[in-house]
């Protein structure tokens, strides 16, 4: 188990009704978190649309975690 | 320089970022983006702007950074707004100082495209009718995790 800082952001925040919290968790990979979150939240969005971010770098959802990383599902961006 | 504010971007932010021309340069470029009362055809009355300011700054000063090395331009500017903005308001400033108009045009409109595309900002309209919808760009939410440009 490892401990993980996860950021919600859009649509996610307000799903989750929070900005950010720790997760104590078993995933391994950003894929298996995010899968962990959905069925305990019940998040509407499939990681098909999401990207996800490590400290703050994009990365792959087959990326390992580490503790204390900081981890962010990204929905689609709309800057501009 | 990239930067995130959630001050208006008005004359005295973009003239104290582009500073006095560089002396080799012949050319200014810059785009202005600013929120428009209507999108795929519903009346829009504002929109408010989130981002991961952390990552959306350094994935936007990468963008800069790539820019001057693909165009021969000598220096870019970007910046975006956050928080909540009315129709008109300026979100987001890009300005462009190269030798030549050529380079200046396509090194502008390469940032304003890839910071659309990846920098960590989402908006959320708020209609007339007073219903609201977080936007997503259509092309990127049916193809996400592909590489594309598109208008």
């Amino acid at each position: 188990m490892k401990t993980v800082h996860v950021l919600y952001f859009a649509k996610l925040r307000e799903e989750r009704g929070l900005s950010s919290e720790k997760i104590t968790t078993a995933a391994r990979t950003a894929l298996e978190l995010w899968e962990e979150l959905r069925q305990k939240h019940g998040f509407s969005v499939s990681s098909d649309f999401l990207k996800v971010a490590i400290n703050e770098q994009y990365c792959d959802f087959t990326s390992q975690l580490a503790p204390m990383d900081k981890v962010v599902f990204i929905p689609p961006v709309a800057g501009g | 320089m990239f930067f995130i504010t959630s001050q208006p971007i008005d004359d005295r932010l973009k003239l104290e970022l582009l500073g006095k021309p560089p002396s080799d340069c012949g050319a200014l470029v810059s785009f202005e983006g600013m929120v428009r009362d209507h999108n795929e055809g519903k009346a829009v009355a504002s929109l408010e702007y989130e981002c991961y300011r952390e990552m959306a700054e350094k994935v936007g000063q990468d963008i800069l950074r790539q820019a001057l090395k693909l165009f021969p331009i000598k220096a870019a500017f970007c910046i975006h707004r956050e928080g909540h903005l009315q129709i008109g308001e300026p979100a987001v400033w890009v300005g462009v100082y190269a030798p030549h108009r050529e380079e200046a045009f396509r090194a502008c409109r390469f940032i304003i495209d890839e910071v659309k595309l990846h920098v960590p900002i989402w908006k959320k309209e708020h209609y007339v009718d007073l219903s609201s919808d977080w936007v997503a760009c259509h092309q990127c939410a049916h193809s996400h995790k592909e590489h594309h440009h598109h208008d």
